[in-house]
């Protein structure tokens, strides 16, 4: 059973919203509340973060640059593998699927 | 005629014997040539190719050796007697074509067919890694390769410390460390290589003497200097594996097109607040693989990549990180398991989570590509310059 239904138009493709968890890396927690994991219905990873972007627009914004596209200091993965080499942010989601953020870090 | 006589005459009927010639050629159409002579014997030398495994252990060891039975093992000895006796215990496991290589090494080495004299291993060192050379994986072979093997460390901070002491410790002969920066009693609560005594000192200084005091045995190379594109090359130019502790986006750039250039594996750590990111980026290395650049084409621009120093950092998370960079050298040195060549392990120590992630060699990637190296950049300004 899907735990979720309804569907979205992304690039003209309808999409079954699945329920997805994103995965908030320490360095971007303070965009999003302090929180670890992000829950949104989502069938792509476009969608999953622009649902989490509609109470944490911050986060967003690190993620993506202003027209949308994945920053290259990010690195989404889906199912532990690199979106792009998937379909890039139109990567379709699956029910539990869960979408691990990972930017960039220097510390040493 | 003396039991072991009348044994001798039954083998040699049983068992096949080839001249130090033959079994020179036979080793060239792929069958393995197993010196059996007891460890001190082989100080005089070993045949080339030959696989040194004593006759103590020779049945429970020969199957990390030849772990085919159909596969032609030739045995040598000193001079072809006990070469006859291992050789029975090798049929009777099951290995169908065993031959005694008649005259032994004595023979192979009159006959002016190669040979090398092995390094070995001084009984300090047999004792200090004796935990180390039971592993099979690892043993004397292991271990020397190990005392041969030159790592530089890129930072003498929160992850140089632990991956230096550690492979130290291990017995990796040779350790660069590469730092320009003074001990600050704020580097204390992580970075374990030094002491609230040498606060002040020049890092590198503080580490050798960590170092030095844990294996008198190591060799220590300071390089107290900030690493540019002009000085880059000359200091990598003596390793074998370069281990990125650095602690700002341009050094860590400036490392990753080095390393692709030179062809060495960098062991990449980097960490910040509770989180840790361990790869090995190796592009140059028997499975290629992505570098730095493939996973993270540029970096972010400095307002949204906070430092340790303004971010923070949980004490012991450079530790752990810092361990699994060591824990990648000592594979790579050793050439065993399996390295984090197009995976990317991270930590999440809040909660406890390791979580691995795959990702490609980027195509277009223009330092790992195809294409010619495109030269050093000023990394200052390409990291300024990212958005």
């Amino acid at each position: 059973m899907r735990a979720c239904g309804w569907v979205l138009m992304t690039n003209r493709v309808s999409v079954v919203a699945e329920r997805v968890t994103l995965l908030i890396p320490a360095a971007l927690r303070m965009h999003c509340d302090g929180a670890d994991t992000l829950a949104v219905n989502a069938g792509t990873v476009r969608a999953a973060l622009a649902a989490a972007g509609k109470d944490h627009a911050a986060l967003v914004q690190h993620i993506l640059t202003r027209t949308g596209e994945l920053r290259p200091f990010v690195r989404v993965f889906v199912r532990n593998n690199d979106v792009r080499g998937l379909g890039g942010l139109d990567t379709a989601l699956n029910d539990g699927d869960t979408v691990a953020i990972v930017p960039s870090v220097a510390g040493g | 005629m003396k039991a072991k006589d009348r044994r001798l005459q039954v083998l040699r009927a049983q068992i096949p014997e080839v001249t130090p010639e033959e079994a020179r050629a036979l080793q060239a159409d792929s069958a393995v040539l197993l010196d059996v002579r007891e460890r001190d014997e082989t100080l005089q030398g070993v045949a080339e190719g030959a696989v040194v495994l004593g006759r103590d252990f020779l049945e429970l060891n020969i199957e990390d050796v030849a772990p085919d039975p159909e596969r032609c093992v030739l045995v040598m000895c000193g001079s072809g007697v006990r070469s006859l006796f291992a050789a029975e215990g090798l049929r009777q496991m099951g290995y169908r074509d065993v031959r005694s290589v008649a005259g032994g090494f004595n023979r192979w080495k009159d006959q002016g067919l190669p040979f090398h004299i092995p390094k070995v291993l001084s009984a300090d060192s047999r004792a200090r890694y004796a935990r180390q050379i039971l592993l099979p994986e690892v043993g004397e072979r292991g271990q020397q390769k190990l005392a041969d093997a030159r790592v530089l460390l890129i930072g003498a901070g929160g992850l140089g410390a632990p991956a230096g002491l550690y492979l130290t410790a291990a017995g990796v002969g040779t350790i660069g460390v590469l730092d320009h920066d003074l001990v600050d009693r704020s580097n204390l609560q992580r970075q374990i290589i030094h002491t609230d005594a040498r606060v002040g000192q020049p890092k590198v200084e503080s580490a050798r003497e960590a170092l030095v005091a844990l294996n008198p045995s190591v060799r220590v190379q300071t390089h107290p200097v900030r690493l540019s594109r002009e000085n880059v090359e000359d200091v990598f130019s003596g390793y074998d594996v370069i281990v990125d502790g650095s602690d700002n986006f341009p050094t860590r750039y400036l490392v990753n097109d080095a390393c692709v250039h030179l062809g060495l594996p960098n062991v990449h750590g980097s960490i910040l607040r509770f989180d840790g990111q361990v790869s090995t980026f190796w592009p140059a290395g028997p499975d290629g693989g992505p570098c730095y650049r493939c996973l993270f084409p540029s970096p972010p621009p400095p307002e949204l990549a906070p430092s340790c120093n303004e971010a923070g950092v949980l004490g012991v998370l450079p530790g752990i990180v810092g361990l699994l960079q060591a824990t990648e050298v000592l594979k790579l040195i050793l050439g065993i398991g399996h390295t984090l060549v197009g995976r990317l392990l991270c930590f999440d120590a809040l909660n406890m989570h390791f979580r691995e992630f795959n990702f490609d060699k980027d195509s277009t990637c223009a330092y790992c590509g195809s294409g010619p190296f495109p030269g050093y950049v000023d990394y200052g300004k390409f990291c300024d310059a990212s958005a």
